[in-house]
């Protein structure tokens, strides 16, 4: 079989080309170069249609491009076939080359028309433009809906939490009317009763309250102004001054940078942030807080707290999110939702490193456009 | 009946229920006062100007005080107040906005038409009886305002 196959190699029964016939040197010359070039050129087309190809995974009929390649390339075959036979008579692979030549060609001609219909089909790149331009469009038409989506839920949570507060007021006022008015009449399983509507009642007004300000915190029209973050903090522990003072807390802060930013939403990220490594420290320790910035982007806010379960360390800045029981750590668990409303409206993003019992450590980031030095 | 010697509150207020709180918080004071209530903007501008169901002045004597909610009904209290600055004649009568809302560009507004307090009504009945308290203390017995006319 091996020997039959190195027969096509054979040139015995042949004369080298310039051997026969009248070749003159230019005319020999003439075919040998342009067979070569034209062989170089098919050896390249294919390489350079190989490697798109290769590259470009959403190509259409790619396959038939690797049709294209096999018949080229045996094209380039032929003719530096037909170039070397002017000194090696070697016909039969040349017969070879040829009848491969054929194949590819033909079969490149029935996938071509097979394929036709298909590829007529294919839009074209200004086609490809226009529908580009619809979907850009659609998408900036379906954002902006979102967005006034968006506005409407934010205005809708205002507006809710704003007139529920007459109703809280009365229940809560009526209430305790009502007590003052039976006095001495109101039996003690009422009187209980009554006071559970009050804690009801004034927890609710709580988190009514709460809910307008995380509203307020994103409704707001943003005052931004170049404003050294040091103020801010110095701002958020002035406005705490009783309660760190009545708890002892040490607070450290370095190399704060100056940043256009809307001073009063970032003086509440701190101050929400320092309120709750106070708050959730416990009362036997005095309250380390350190206030840092990496200089790359990134502020901390580190505490000696009780630390959060990496498990919830995501659903911490959804509103109303409690991890202790009421009686155990005062407050609604609106504070994280403020401040992750704060840092998002400035174009960054806060997060948490924490293990229980080892404090935690809030980071932030805030909007390269927001940096002023 | 009026008793001329007793100062006149005007309450603009659309809830059944601050009205009655407003009510028992002012009875809660002490102070003697005639306290008119009016449930929306127009019927306030109807006291004021002494029209339809207020055309006698003993119905509509003019207020030393104006307590004025700002979501009502019909007309709301910020054009009251604006409509109150345009006319001379009120002039003189303190208008102070008592409201759920203490959105900062609320309380901005309130002052640039003009109201002379702007009050968050409090959240629980011994916090209405101490605001009543202090507001009466300040518009009544602590300031002088010009002569009322009308």
């Amino acid at each position: 079989m091996f020997d039959k196959l190195l027969l096509i190699f054979d040139v015995s029964g042949f004369p080298p080309r310039w051997s026969c016939g009248l070749w003159s040197s230019l005319h020999g010359w003439t075919h040998i170069i342009a067979d070569v070039l034209t062989a170089l050129a098919y050896f390249a087309i294919p390489l350079t249609l190989a490697v798109f190809v290769s590259k470009r995974r959403d190509v259409p009929f790619s396959w038939l491009l690797w049709l294209f390649c096999a018949f080229i390339f045996s094209c380039g075959s032929v003719h530096l076939i037909e170039a070397t036979i002017f000194w090696h008579p070697w016909y039969r692979l040349s017969a070879v080359a040829k009848v491969l030549t054929a194949g590819f060609s033909l079969m490149t001609v029935v996938a071509l028309i097979k394929v036709l219909p298909e590829a007529l089909k294919l839009p074209g790149m200004a086609d490809v433009n226009r529908r580009l331009e619809v979907e850009v469009e659609e998408r900036k038409r379906v954002n902006q809906t979102l967005a006034l989506k968006n506005r409407e839920l934010e205005d809708f949570a205002y507006i809710v939490s704003h007139d529920l507060q007459e109703p809280l007021r009365a229940i809560s006022s009526f209430s305790g009317l009502l007590k003052g008015d039976l006095g001495e009449n109101l039996p003690d399983v009422a009187r209980d009763d009554l006071t559970h509507i009050l804690n009801s009642t004034e927890r609710m007004q709580q988190m009514v309250k709460d809910l307008l300000r995380l509203s307020r915190a994103g409704r707001d029209e943003l005052k931004k102004e170049l404003t050294p973050l040091q103020e801010c903090v110095d701002d958020a522990i002035g406005q705490m001054e009783l309660r760190i003072a009545s708890s002892e807390a040490r607070i450290t802060t370095c190399g704060l940078p100056t940043m256009t930013v809307d001073r009063r939403l970032i003086t509440q990220l701190f101050q929400n942030l320092i309120s709750n490594a106070i708050k959730f420290t416990k009362d036997s320790q005095r309250p380390t807080i350190e206030i840092t910035y990496d200089g790359n982007g990134v502020f901390g806010v580190k505490d000696s707290g009780i630390g959060i379960d990496p498990a919830y360390a995501k659903t911490i800045f959804n509103p109303f999110k409690r991890l202790h029981a009421r009686d155990a750590y005062e407050g609604t668990g609106i504070g994280l939702s403020i401040c992750r409303k704060a840092v998002e409206r400035h174009g960054g993003r806060i997060w948490v490193e924490s293990q229980p019992g080892s404090g935690s450590h809030f980071l932030f980031t805030l909007s390269p456009g927001s940096k002023d030095d | 009946m009026t008793d001329s010697t007793r100062p006149v509150i005007l309450l603009v207020e659309d809830s059944p229920a601050d009205q009655e709180l407003t009510r028992r918080a002012f009875l809660d004071t002490l102070f003697q006062v005639d306290l008119r209530v009016v449930n929306d903007g127009e019927e306030a501008l109807d006291y004021l100007h002494r029209r339809g169901a207020y055309r006698s002045s003993e119905s509509s004597p003019t207020p030393n005080l104006v307590l004025l909610d700002l979501n009502l009904p019909r007309m709301d209290g910020r054009e009251v107040l604006s409509h109150m600055r345009q006319e001379d004649v009120f002039a003189g009568i303190p208008v102070v906005i008592l409201t759920s809302s203490d959105d900062e560009r609320e309380v901005k507004k309130g002052y640039e038409l003009g109201c002379n307090s702007y009050v968050t009504k409090p959240t629980t009945f011994e916090g209405f009886v101490i605001m009543i308290r202090n507001l009466l203390d300040y518009w009544l017995d602590l300031v002088r305002l010009p002569t009322a006319a009308g």
